[in-house]
């Protein structure tokens, strides 16, 4: 590893701004005079037949302007339609999300009608009298049920309900999985149904401006772009006559990268009624009608020579996408990400997968932080502790003598997938000094002597950040481009306007974003200003997510400025009399080779601006340069998490002792912003393990809808996290950058839930998420028992 | 959710039979009933009933149909009624049997529900001791209806009679562990 200065912690006035409530959330976004309240009304029932909708009395109701139905919206509103390549190498089959159900609902909280009214009081009042007459079918609520031939159809038009599969590696039956001589372990691991539960749940305000022609809508979303996109074809309006807004965004954790029916409905209405239409989620919608995530049940074998060494991983994955695949992903999204992060950070040498996407009468699932990328370490490193279990030898050691070397990148894993650099070996060891592991385990025999009931958990794991056009182009998700843009406008004062494609959920982009510029360009802070978020003001680009932020958009503006210094360089040049090979850039200015004279930035923004310099034809005047920026690869970024847990044998209750990450995301622009995405992705990785679980019943009736069902890890169950860094560089992006967002969430979950288990001794056949006290209970037991 | 549960009334099986099939009764009986009427087209009533459960307040319209009658024992009814905030739906056995004390009937009942929407996702932890709550009102208002006393709301004559405060008192407490005219949810 290339040791490397570390940079300060970033400017806080971004920060100061949204701490002290001035930031601007969508519901602070000024309404404008007439603006007109939308009230979903959504449906009971998980299946279900609509037969008549009954909405004369909500129409009747004083300050109500329109109730619309399914049917009034199913001719002129496409349905957000997710779309994959049509190839041989999966199945995939389109499940349309409507903007309103029509004939059947198939998930309790789709909605069936809109009530818009003077207010949301109005609404919220008025769509308590939709009348709606159902016909309550068979649900399909179970995943495994959902594949028997016998289950109901979530989409009577497909075959059966599986929407995706894909196979990864060798088939299954490959004579090589019978090799003999080698150690084999297997489990079955559930990752539960969660979602990200941003603080700000979603929003959208749309208004039609007849004086230009613009449908703007400001919504609270990851995906300016995508989401114009996807208005633009459901709308049957030109892009070029859409404008998406995002606001400050208060969180979205990947929850927000959909485009969700509330949009489509929203900006419809906004434009054929001509008045602005406003809708704010609350709670309730925001747990069962936004997207949720994972959901995954995994089958898994592993075979390993006596020595340690992993011979093979086998798999097959099941996920429950609920009932709609979403745009921009689709319901491969969980499946398909999967597989890189089954075989991690090890050398595996032979690998069998196959993922499986099936419909169930549930809500959608979208993304959510590390999308399919958490289950493969569940998995992976549940069967290695397995392993070591089974060979008596410490869970470490079998991960250390599996790691990809410090010397063999770029390494192909047996996924495919190119990991571009790192020291996995040495960021390991980096964990456990930090962590003292050889003193943790002293001290867990110590305390086992007094009746403690103490754990270790250790996890290894890579990030894939930044995913590039390839990485898309494989999987076949044609609705993502995978670049991202960036422009920088200098004004005649020498003053920058850089605007990218990648707005912010509060992850402090603009201040990163800042310390690149004036690293690059040697300009103060003060002359930059940073706009995100706005399709008529940013180019065009994927948006914030799969941890592209940096590479990606970080790429895309350092690709921008290293342009504007040649451009610089050609003003000075031109400006000299002199060719352009006789001038450098330095420090904010350019450097005439010969004597050393000096242009600054200011001086040469003039220049181009003024009309008393006359430019060459090919340089021109004005001063705006455009980039788009495609990463070269995806680039892999690596952690390893080290938990010591408590349990208590009575209650079940865990408690978190101790916590280090080691985390390797590259060259850090701000490490302060870096700690803050690793801290929340643990907090949110910990509610997986221990807390969190959306559970339907068997009826397809959601039972965790409030936030007093579905729990969250508060402040008391997040321990103080201790981060201890590696800076590898990439050799191929720009500045060697690497993604760090989804980092904490992938790496926690099986470093918590393997540390309980080492601390109950016992590893069960049969993994099921989160490790609640009653589940915790009900293992010691068993393993009593056994 | 499931719950069992038995009531003694005191008037005669058939008073109670009838009673038991009587709109008006039922209406004035059922909590939150707001309308209860003979469905002439299916047999079975229409009705709409007004209930909370914790936070949610739901307005159910819905049909009840009788099956499996046996004057004046016993009978099977379906209920199923929904509404903006959800909707409820389930089926239940009524039995009457002459109590063994003396002139009353007791009125032996199972019931099975499932609920749905803002009711199942807001309620769902609720919906036990609501379930019960009504079960108990709807009794209290029968037995006052019939001309008994409710064993809801202390009387003057508990408040003064030492051996019937102790009932008061004790009996609640009875029915907490599920002992006589408890439902007990399951």
């Amino acid at each position: 590893m290339q040791e490397r200065e570390r940079r300060p912690a970033g400017g806080a006035a971004e920060l100061l701004r949204l701490l002290h409530g001035r930031g601007c959330y969508l519901d602070d976004v000024q309404t404008p005079r007439g603006t007109l309240h939308l009230a979903f009304v959504r449906s009971p029932h998980a299946r279900a037949k609509v037969l008549s909708l009954d909405v004369e009395s909500a129409r009747n109701v004083a300050g109500v302007v329109r109730v619309v139905t399914g049917a009034d919206l199913a001719h002129a509103v496409r349905p957000i339609s997710a779309r994959l390549q049509a190839r041989d190498d999966y199945v995939y089959r389109e499940a349309d999300w409507p903007a309103l159900a029509t004939d059947e609902v198939r998930y309790v909280g789709e909605a069936v009608a809109i009530v818009v009214a003077e207010n949301r009081y109005v609404a919220e009042d008025a769509a308590a009298l939709v009348d709606v007459d159902y016909e309550p079918q068979p649900a399909v609520s179970d995943v495994e049920a959902a594949l028997s031939e016998t289950a109901p159809r979530v989409h009577a038009h497909l075959p059966d309900n599986v929407l995706y599969r894909q196979h990864s590696g060798t088939p299954a039956d490959a004579a090589e999985f019978n090799a003999p001589g080698l150690v084999r372990v297997r489990g079955r691991f559930r990752h539960p149904r969660v979602t990200g539960l941003s603080l700000e749940a979603r929003g959208v305000l749309a208004e039609y401006r007849e004086s230009s022609g613009e449908l703007v809508v400001w919504s609270s979303t990851q995906i300016p772009h995508l989401l114009r996109d996807a208005l633009s074809e459901s709308l049957g309006l030109p892009a070029s006559n859409l404008r998406v807004i995002a606001p400050d965004v208060g969180g979205a954790f990947g929850t927000k990268m959909q485009a969700f029916p509330e949009e489509l409905a929203a900006a419809f209405l906004a434009y054929v009624l001509k008045r602005p239409v406003k809708w704010i989620e609350d709670r309730l919608e925001n747990l069962q009608a936004s997207c949720h995530a994972r959901d995954a049940l995994v089958d898994a074998e592993l075979a390993a020579h006596p020595d340690g060494r992993i011979a093979w991983i086998r798999a097959r994955g099941l996920f429950d996408v609920g009932a709609y695949s979403t745009f921009p992903l689709t319901c491969a999204l969980e499946p398909a990400t999967a597989a890189p992060a089954l075989p991690g950070p090890y050398r595996v040498p032979l690998f069998s997968y196959e993922g499986t996407a099936v419909a169930t009468n549930k809500a959608p699932e979208g993304a959510y932080r590390g999308v399919g990328v958490p289950v493969g370490p569940i998995v992976t490193e549940g069967l290695l502790n397995k392993l070591a279990y089974k060979l008596g030898k410490d869970p470490v050691d079998v991960r250390r003598i599996n790691l990809v070397k410090a010397d063999e990148f770029p390494y192909e894993s047996i996924s495919g997938a190119i990991f571009d650099s790192g020291d996995y070996a040495g960021l390991l060891q980096l964990a456990l000094d930090r962590a003292d592991y050889a003193g943790l385990r002293r001290m867990q025999q110590q305390q086992r002597a007094n009746g403690k009931l103490l754990g270790i958990g250790v996890s290894c794991f890579i990030e894939p950040t930044g995913m590039n056009r390839n990485t898309y182009r494989t999987r076949g998700m044609i609705q993502v481009p995978g670049f991202d843009g960036a422009i920088l406008r200098v004004d005649p004062a020498g003053r920058i306007e850089a605007a990218i494609s990648i707005p912010s959920q509060g992850q402090t982009q603009a201040t990163a974003f800042t310390t690149l510029l004036v690293e690059s360009l040697g300009v103060s802070e003060e002359t930059i200003h940073i706009t995100l978020g706005d399709t008529a003001r940013t180019p065009y680009g994927c948006g914030t997510f799969a941890s592209r932020g940096m590479v990606s958009g970080g790429g895309a503006l350092l690709k921008a400025a290293r342009k504007l210094k040649e451009r610089m360089c050609r003003l000075a040049a031109q400006s000299w009399g002199v060719d352009a090979s006789q001038v450098h850039y330095q420090n904010g200015g350019v450097v005439r080779a010969s004597d050393g004279v000096r242009l600054d930035f200011q001086q040469l923004a003039a220049i181009a601006h003024s009309p008393l310099q006359r430019l060459d034809d090919d340089l021109g005047p004005g001063l705006e340069i455009h980039a788009f920026y495609d990463p070269p690869v995806t680039t892999i970024a690596s952690g390893v998490h080290v938990a010591l847990v408590e349990v208590d044998g009575e209650t079940g209750h865990v408690a978190i002792r101790k916590y280090v990450v080691g985390e390797d995301c590259g060259p850090m622009v701000n490490p302060q912003a870096v700690e803050g995405q690793v801290r929340g992705g643990v907090a949110q990785g910990i509610g997986s393990a221990l807390l969190e679980e959306l559970r339907y019943d068997s009826d397809g009736q959601l039972l965790t809808a409030t936030l007093a069902d579905y729990l969250i890890p508060g402040s008391c169950d997040v321990p103080n996290i201790d981060i201890v860094h590696m800076e590898t560089p990439s050799p191929y992006t720009e500045n060697g950058l690497k993604g760090v967002g989804e980092s904490g969430v992938i790496g926690a979950p099986p470093a918590v839930y393997g540390a309980v288990l080492d601390a109950i001794d016992f590893h069960p056949d049969h993994l099921e998420l989160p490790l609640t006290p009653e589940r915790i209970r009900n293992l010691i037991l068993s393993r009593a028992a056994s | 959710m499931e719950m069992t549960g038995q009531r003694e009334v005191p008037v005669s099986q058939q008073a109670a039979w009838d009673a038991l099939n009587d709109p008006e009764v039922l209406k004035a009986c059922i909590p939150g009933c707001e309308s209860l009427e003979l469905d002439q087209e299916g047999g079975g009533f229409k009705a709409v009933v007004r209930a909370a459960v914790g936070p949610v307040r739901a307005r159910l319209k819905g049909r009840v149909d009788l099956s499996d009658i046996v004057a004046p024992e016993s009978y099977k009814l379906a209920f199923k009624g929904e509404g903006a905030t959800g909707f409820a739906q389930g089926e239940s056995e009524v039995r009457l049997v002459p109590s063994e004390a003396g002139a009353g009937t007791l009125i032996c009942y199972t019931a099975n529900a499932k609920i749905g929407g803002k009711l199942a996702q807001v309620g769902s932890r609720l919906i036990d001791s609501a379930a019960n709550k009504l079960a108990g009102e709807f009794f209290s208002n029968l037995t006052q209806h019939l001309g008994g006393e409710s064993e809801e709301k202390p009387s003057d004559a508990t408040a003064t009679e030492p051996a019937k405060k102790k009932k008061g008192m004790f009996g609640f407490m009875k029915k907490d562990k599920g002992d006589k005219g408890a439902a007990e949810a399951q």
